[in-house]
Order: C-alpha cells, then sequence, then structure tokens
C-alpha cells in the first residue's frame, strides 16, 4: 500500500463534493470512527445548506434495495453510508457487491429528475481492504481523505506554494497590506475597501498558507 | 452495415466509447431500430453469458417499442416464469393468471423487473433451456424488425467494466455463439482482452474489432480543441485561463472522463473559495483530489510495474494497471498502440521518489 499524504480536504469539502461534485458517488476516508461520526453531523448541517436537498443515514445492506427502490420525488437526498463497520469477511462481500453493481448504483442515483448522491463513509485503517474489493467503484468516485481541520499547504507542496505566495504578493502589492492586516481587520470587523472578489480569495490564501512559518 | 456485422469495440474505462456510441446511434437511426439495452447495470457481468444478454435485450426490446402483445414476447414472458409442478397442466394453463392472488406489499414483478430482481434465478433459468430461450429471443426480434420496418442494431456497452476471468468465458469460451447472434450487434470489451494469447483466436468471431485509443493532447493539437470544445459545452469558457485549461488538457491524458473529472473538481474549488475563476491553485488541487483514489489503488508492485517499460510488465500487470487508469494506452503518431503512465500517476511517483531519501515512502 501505497504512503499516504496528509488529508487533502475537509470535512466542508465533502459538503461540497456532494452538493457540486463531479460525480454522484462520494468516498470520504476519515482518520477514525469518531472522525467519521462528526463528518455525520457535518454533512446532515452542511449540505441542506448549499443546496436543496436533505441527508438520510441508511445502513449498508440498504443501500442496494434502496437504489432499486428510488422514488420520483422532488427532493433530493444525499444518502450517506457508515460503510465502515463488520468484520473482515462482511466488509469484504459487501464491498465487492457494490462494486459489481457499481453502474446500477450509479445510474439509480443519477436518474432525473432528482440526481441524488450518495456518501460512503470509511475509516483509513479500513481503506485498504476497500480499494482492494471495490477498485472499479473507486474509478468513478470522488475520493477524499478528509479531516476536521480546512485544507492547508505544507511547505513540501512546492507547486502549489508557488502559486499562492505569487497571488499573496499581488495582492499585498496591489492594495498596499499585508496579508497579517487585512486578515486583523477582518477579525476585528473594521472597514476595508476592497472588492468582495479579491477579498474572498485573500482570505483562501490566508487560509491555505496558515500552517507555515512566517516569511 | 452487412446483416452479419459483430462489431467489438474495446479500449479503458474513460477514453470515449460510450460518446461514440452514442453517437453512431444518432447517425444510424433512420436506418436501423437502434437497441441500447441496460446490460451492465442489470445483468451481473461476473456471471453474463450470451444467452442472458440475448434474452433481456429481446424482452428490453419488446417493451421498449410496445411490443409486449406479440406472440412472440408473450412466449418469452412464459418461459421467464417460475416453473411450478402441476398434475393438471391443461387447467393450470388455463386458470395461468388466477392461480396466485397475493394482497397487500408489491405487485407481482413483471417479467424485465425479474431481471432485476432474481438476476441469478433468471440466469438458472435460461441454462435450463439454452436453444429454446434462444430461438424466442430471436423470434421477438424478428417480429421487431417487421413492425418497426428497419433491422435491429443492438449496441450493448458497458462490458468492458467485467471482470477478466469473466471476460475470457463470455468473449473466448463463448465465442461461437457471438457468430450465432440473430441481429447486427456492436459490443464492448475490456482492453486487456488483447494482452491474452486467446485474443487472436476470439477476434475472428467478430466481422471488425475497433480499438478505441486516448490521444496524447499536445498543443495545437486536434485533440486539444476536442477538449476545448468539451470545456465549452460544460460552460468553463471564460471561467478559466486559456493556460490552466491547457494544464488540465495536459493531465488528463487524453481520457475525457478524467478531464470533466478535473474540470468539476477545480470548478467546485472555486465555488467553494467564492470565487468567480477557476485560478491555478484550484487546478493543481483539483489534480491532487483526482490522483487520490490512485493512492489507495495502487500498492508497491503496481509502483513498481509502472516505473519498468511496458515490455517487462507482466500482461496482468499490464491489465490491472490500465483497468484503474494508472496507466493509459494511447494511439502513437507513427501508428500502433504506445502505453505510458497516467499523468497524475507520474506526479504521485515522483513524489514517491522525492520522500523515499526522508524515509517517507
Amino acid at each position: 500500500m501505497a504512503e499516504r499524504r496528509s488529508p487533502s480536504g475537509w470535512f466542508e469539502d465533502v459538503c461540497w463534493a456532494v452538493a457540486n461534485g463531479p460525480t454522484p458517488i462520494v468516498l470520504a476516508v476519515c482518520a477514525d470512527l469518531t472522525a467519521l461520526r462528526r463528518l455525520v453531523e457535518w454533512l446532515r448541517a452542511g449540505v441542506p445548506s448549499l443546496a436543496p436537498s436533505s441527508v438520510r443515514e441508511i445502513a449498508p445492506d440498504q443501500l442496494l434495495q434502496l437504489i432499486e427502490e428510488l422514488d420520483d420525488g422532488a427532493e433530493r437526498v444525499a444518502f450517506v453510508v457508515d460503510a465502515s463497520g463488520g468484520d473482515d469477511a462482511a466488509l469484504a462481500s459487501r464491498w465487492s457487491a457494490w462494486n459489481l453493481a457499481r453502474e446500477r448504483i450509479r445510474e439509480g442515483l443519477q436518474a432525473p429528475p432528482r440526481r441524488n448522491v450518495l456518501v460512503l463513509l470509511v475509516t483509513l485503517t479500513r481503506m485498504e481492504d476497500v480499494a482492494r474489493c471495490a477498485p472499479d467503484l473507486l474509478s468513478i468516485s470522488t475520493v477524499l481523505t478528509v479531516s476536521e481541520e480546512p485544507f492547508a499547504v505544507t511547505a513540501d507542496d512546492d507547486e502549489l506554494l508557488d502559486v499562492y505566495r505569487q497571488d499573496q504578493a499581488a495582492l499585498e502589492q496591489r492594495y498596499g497590506l499585508t496579508t497579517d492586516e487585512v486578515m486583523a481587520k477582518l477579525i476585528q470587523r473594521e472597514p476595508v475597501t476592497i472588492p468582495a472578489e479579491d477579498l474572498r480569495r485573500w482570505e483562501e490564501i490566508a487560509q491555505a498558507l496558515r500552517a507555515l512559518p512566517p516569511r | 452495415m452487412p446483416e452479419h456485422t459483430r462489431v467489438l469495440l474495446i479500449g479503458q474505462t474513460g477514453v470515449g466509447k460510450s460518446t461514440e456510441l452514442a453517437q453512431v446511434a444518432a447517425d444510424l437511426e433512420s436506418k436501423y431500430c437502434i437497441l441500447f439495452p441496460p446490460v451492465d447495470t442489470v445483468l451481473d457481468l461476473g456471471h453474463i453469458g450470451w444467452h442472458e444478454i440475448l434474452v433481456f435485450s429481446a424482452r428490453w426490446a419488446a417493451s421498449a417499442h410496445g411490443m409486449e402483445d406479440a406472440e412472440s414476447v408473450e412466449t418469452l414472458d412464459r418461459y421467464l416464469e417460475e416453473p411450478r409442478e402441476t398434475k393438471y397442466p391443461a387447467i393450470a394453463e388455463a386458470l395461468r393468471s388466477q392461480l396466485v392472488t397475493t394482497i397487500g406489499g408489491p405487485p407481482a414483478p413483471t417479467p424485465l423487473q425479474r431481471f432485476r430482481n432474481e438476476e441469478a434465478a433468471i440466469r438458472g433459468l435460461i441454462a435450463k433451456g439454452r436453444a429454446q430461450f434462444w430461438d424466442v429471443a430471436t423470434a421477438v426480434f424478428g417480429g421487431l424488425e417487421q413492425r418497426m420496418g428497419r433491422p435491429p442494431l443492438l449496441i450493448i456497452d458497458g462490458l468492458e467494466k467485467m471482470p477478466d476471468s469473466s471476460a475470457r468465458q463470455l468473449f473466448y469460451d463463448e465465442a461461437r455463439h457471438v457468430r450465432e447472434l440473430p441481429v447486427r450487434t456492436v459490443v464492448t470489451g475490456p482492453l486487456s482482452m488483447s494482452f491474452t494469447e486467446w485474443f487472436g483466436d476470439m477476434e475472428e468471431c467478430f466481422s471488425s474489432v475497433e480499438r478505441m485509443r486516448a490521444i496524447p493532447p499536445a498543443v495545437n493539437d486536434p485533440s486539444s480543441s476536442f477538449f476545448d470544445q468539451l470545456a465549452s459545452a460544460r460552460g468553463a469558457t471564460g471561467l478559466i485561463s486559456t493556460g490552466d485549461l491547457a494544464l488540465l488538457i495536459h493531465w488528463c491524458a487524453g481520457l475525457p472522463r478524467q478531464f470533466l473529472h478535473l474540470l468539476g473538481q477545480a470548478a467546485t474549488l472555486a465555488l467553494e473559495g467564492g470565487q468567480e475563476q477557476i485560478k491555478r491553485d484550484h487546478c493543481l488541487r483539483a489534480a491532487q483530489r483526482v490522483t487520490e483514489r490512485f493512492q489507495y489503488q495502487l500498492g508497491p508492485s503496481d509502483f513498481e510495474a509502472l516505473a519498468r517499460p511496458d515490455s517487462e510488465r507482466t500482461n496482468e500487470a499490464r491489465a490491472r494497471l490500465l483497468r484503474v487508469g494508472a496507466l493509459v494506452e494511447f494511439d502513437d503518431p507513427s501508428g500502433g498502440p504506445r502505453i505510458e503512465s497516467n499523468p497524475l500517476v507520474r506526479q504521485l511517483m515522483n513524489r514517491r521518489k522525492s520522500e523515499a531519501p526522508r524515509g517517507r515512502a
């Protein structure tokens, strides 16, 4: 099994993947069961705020049956399945069955008008088995290794770091303020005369660079 | 397209086979009765045979074209019913619809719903009378041609997702049935078959074998304009700079699905950051996201196989890496195929190499 990088996403990314992501199946890999339960709560609150939809937690054994019986109700549903449980044999048999039925699941979810989404939650320790049993399902899913913390770029990621640094420098030069000064103004709710689009970009950059030592 | 046309279309997942088939269907709609049965979503690709494909396709076509009342379809429906023992067949036949009465619960399934509910049971039933089922399905297709006034063209998409062992069973062990198929047929199959020793024998059963490969996108290359058009069709023009779009096109390895996945992820990240434009960092992070699955799908032996030249890879390793998309089969400008690692996987390999000296890989 390959080396795992640090999580490339956070809980909110899963909400966005459900609301606007490119695939109807999202596989979120959590550090442990506690984080997994927290993610479920996060999804319950976050998904309806991003798109008119509801979140429904279902048992793994219900999934295939439920896909067969999806009605054409008006509300879009994000089905959330904690797919980490059970012993090794149960996990392998469940994921192998989903792997075989992946197209049926995908088509069932995408049937208009609702275009439902399925969120499969799994812990990092079980992911090795999942990848072995369901390689094709992974290929058609959005796979996100998530933590509770928003994304932050690391010093190792030279290319991404360069982009953020360049954009940061451009903003600082354009407005004659440092990033720290702007963020302090925002925290203290002081007025700033920066267009909203640039301000959002600046916040995005500041958030991504927060784990690095100051220049 | 002569009467005995049996085309096999192979290519790896995400290369654009379904899009191509949809185009073929649109082009030929006036000449043929196009049938696109959802074989891959209803039948179990791990245990599929030509008889199941033919019978399901015939029954699906009958439903799709309002042929429920045709005699051949009624016969097929009777064959698909659960057999029941009776001492008085004449009375049982006369009372067929009255014999079972259920109150409450879901209604009795239609023959097509039985395929979805009890796929294994139907498979067992067909195995008991393969010739009978084949003949009645043939009759259904004959009736369809008469009713529609044009010959049917059966397009079976999605079979490239079959496990390798099942592909051998269907395309090689049962290859003789391909020649007997009663309709013009276009069927997709897994690319990995083409690396097996039995592929040549199997090819003879088809009137032609077409191979779809990714086209390595390059600047000013016609394939780049294809991806430009794809981005435009998705409303991305004006939301991403030409340079960043070129970067996504480079990373997509000529695979339309991977391109759309990258573009979709980049757009989601831009939205999430409250931006109206997709920026370079969104593209870089989108690439990380799309690469994420490879970290779980590829183990040390896969990375070892990826690092070798293709001539030194085993067939099994090559088939597996193509199946997960870690390798991509390109159309070489000099003709023939060229197999290279997916650019996203290459990034992962480079990272592993750079992390190894620090003891992290």
